[in-house]
């Protein structure tokens, strides 16, 4: 019997995230937790600014996905003051995320990713980090990804002044214009970007999908979940970071439904749980039922998996054909193997590299006419983008100066949070025992289970040394600490 | 980014809406104006593999920076070098650790500064929306830019 742990959320985490694994008498997990500390007080600071500070502030909440919030925050301008944007800002804005969400995608691949399957998951913990992957793939690709980083940023700084935290996106359309002698410039990287993103699905053929262990893991029924899966698709149902409609389908892949940004409160809402400040979104339709998957269970997944789960392929020639590569290799949709996020994190590279491309050679996309001015009195404003890690939905309410009186935002984790407590509890339950609770192999295969994901922890807290702010714990049944490790 | 005329960076690290997080940014702030040419002083709320960036092409760096002490109450402000801090402490390119960059930089060939030093503040509340430090925080950002300042002029009267 396992005697009855509270766990007190007030406890400060120290922006920490937090595994909690508990075992029972017998010395197995009776139970795993995953908590997110979160910001505190974000409703109440914004209410009275002006809405228009939206996009800087919320680009500020988060040190990792900044301008995911920067464009869901303009996109929730556009709504609020009921403003279409000119064509050419339209464009520099899709740009200008496809070439954020390749730059997010390719660093997570190379160095989030690549330590569970370039290295192994059972390496020495010494080799299993950044460096352990440079050695695998070696320096010279590791250059080509710092290279094309930078050359990356570089042209997020021309359009938006700096990369992180762009002076970019405005109520109607966007700051500046691209000028034509700039374009040859985007349009070279965008060519070196589908090289990249090509090259990276070849790297992870060869060191990932010719490894039967691998193989074995992504397609563990460890690491599977059988959930729906939601993202946004254009109006073929086609994956798009940008805009669009929500589409939901269902543990077997067929549509479950769709909504617009509008409607998301109609479609899902948010469970609370005493151990954690995280809330967790289900579908309303379905119901919580727990932290169960399942078609009678309202969780639901985000993320790269999620996205191409839930659409009917990729808008471009060479994603799509990466995307059908997938599903006939993992036997076909949806897949519910939590780690084949990795390879869908690649198929949306070279989508995101192809779309820049196709927007990079665009006449118009240096069209100087790139704002509308808003003119409408603003009430009410919502948006959906679709960050790297997922689903993000931003709603603001103003008064008719345009003060903010409430804001609502769901992040990516937050929609994935439900599954990643569930994704945690079944590789802790699987593999954790007290004779193995020291084993750093093990324990880091509970760790591959979120990283998957690419939880967004969003402190973006600056607490030295610098290490990623995670401590795992694991308690024996009367909750004595067992063991502890910090990351 | 950097510049070959500026071969001393000093950078303030912090978040400017999350409370004591802003407090590596203030001290940098009071830092304007007061340096030599060949001395930047910036401020950024870039973290992990990012830093990379600004470290590129640097001779010297110092970063001003927060951290959450066992107890606020008695902590003071420390200085660091980078020795003792581990090559490989993190799975996340989002929160990769100095000595991570310095081994990343190295192996890829691109220059790390021949010396980093690491002004760190104790903070109490890092995660409160708020554009308002903690009063105590806020005591502490005069005498952090003092000791910056003494760090800086330092390498100045080397280069000297």
């Amino acid at each position: 019997m396992t005697q009855k742990i509270t766990i007190d959320p007030i406890t400060r985490l120290e922006g920490h995230g937090k595994i909690e694994i508990f075992l029972d008498d017998a010395g197995k997990v009776s139970r795993a937790y995953f908590q997110v500390p979160e910001l505190r007080g974000f409703e109440q600071f914004v209410v009275g600014r002006p809405a228009e500070e939206m996009p800087q502030i919320t680009s500020r909440i988060c040190g990792v996905c900044p301008t995911a919030h920067h464009m869901a925050a303009t996109k929730a301008l556009d709504d609020l003051y009921q403003v279409d944007p000119p064509p050419a800002a339209k464009k520099l804005r899709e740009m200008f995320y496809n070439i954020f969400t390749l730059e997010d995608h390719a660093l997570h691949f190379y160095f989030l990713g690549g330590p569970d399957f370039v290295v192994g998951p059972k390496a020495p913990k010494a080799e299993r980090n950044i460096l352990g992957v440079l050695g695998k793939v070696g320096l010279e690709v590791g250059k080509r990804v710092i290279g094309m980083r930078r050359e990356l940023r570089d042209l997020m700084s021309y359009l938006g002044g700096k990369p992180i935290h762009p002076v970019f996106g405005l109520p109607g359309g966007v700051a500046k214009p691209m000028a034509p002698t700039e374009q040859p410039r985007f349009i070279e990287a965008a060519k070196k970007g589908v090289e990249f993103a090509l090259f990276t699905l070849s790297v992870f053929g060869e060191i990932v999908l010719k490894n039967k262990a691998y193989v074995d893991a992504i397609t563990s029924e460890m690491y599977t979940h059988r959930t729906y899966y939601m993202g946004l698709v254009d109006e073929k149902n086609r994956v798009n970071f940008y805009d669009g409609h929500l589409r939901v389908v269902d543990p077997q892949g067929k549509e479950f439904g769709s909504f617009t940004a509008h409607e998301y409160l109609e479609a899902i809402a948010e469970h609370v749980e005493p151990w954690s400040y995280i809330k967790f979104p289900y579908l309303k339709k379905v119901g919580w039922k727990g932290f169960v998957d399942g078609a009678d269970s309202g969780v639901y997944s985000v993320a790269p998996l999620a996205r191409l789960n839930a659409a009917d392929g990729m808008a471009t020639r060479r994603a799509n054909e990466a995307y059908e590569q997938l599903y006939a290799t993992l036997g076909g949709k949806p897949v519910h193997y939590t780690l084949a996020n990795h390879w869908a994190r690649i198929v949306e590279m070279i989508y995101a590299a192809e779309r820049f491309a196709e927007l990079a050679a665009d006449p118009e996309i240096v069209d100087p006419k790139v704002r509308t001015l808003p003119t409408a009195t603003p009430k009410v404003g919502m948006s959906v983008v679709e960050a790297p890690r997922g689903t993000l939905f931003h709603h603001y309410e103003t008064d008719e100066a345009g003060l903010i009186t409430k804001a609502n935002l769901i992040v990516a984790t937050q929609n994935n949070a439900a599954r990643i407590a569930l994704s945690v509890d079944k590789v802790a339950r699987a593999l954790i025992n007290a004779s193995t609770a020291n084993d750093d192999g093990l324990l880091n295969m509970v760790e591959m289970a979120f990283r998957a994901y690419d939880p967004c922890h969003g402190c973006g807290t600056h607490s030295l040394p610098g290490s990623m702010a995670l401590k795992v714990s694991i308690r024996d049944a009367a909750g004595n600490l067992l063991r502890e490790i910090r990351r | 980014m950097s510049s070959a005329t500026t071969p001393i960076l000093v950078l303030g690290l912090g978040n400017e809406l999350l409370k004591d997080d802003a407090v590596g940014i203030r001290v940098a702030e009071r830092l304007q104006g007061i340096f030599p040419p060949e001395v930047e002083v910036r401020s950024t709320s870039l973290f992990g593999l990012a830093l990379l960036d600004e470290l590129i092409g640097r001779d010297k760096v110092l970063l001003i920076d927060s951290y959450i002490p066992e107890e606020f109450i008695g902590s003071e402000i420390q200085e660091h070098n980078l020795d003792g801090v581990g090559e490989a402490q993190s799975t996340s390119p989002h929160f990769v650790g100095l000595g991570e960059v310095r081994e990343i930089m190295r192996q890829l060939g691109l220059g790390f500064p021949c010396e980093v030093r690491i002004l760190a503040i104790p903070v109490s509340d890092p995660i409160t929306f708020s554009t308002e430090m903690t009063p105590a925080v806020a005591a502490h950002v005069a005498e952090a830019a003092t000791r910056a300042r003494r760090i800086v002029d330092r390498w100045l009267a080397v280069v000297a």
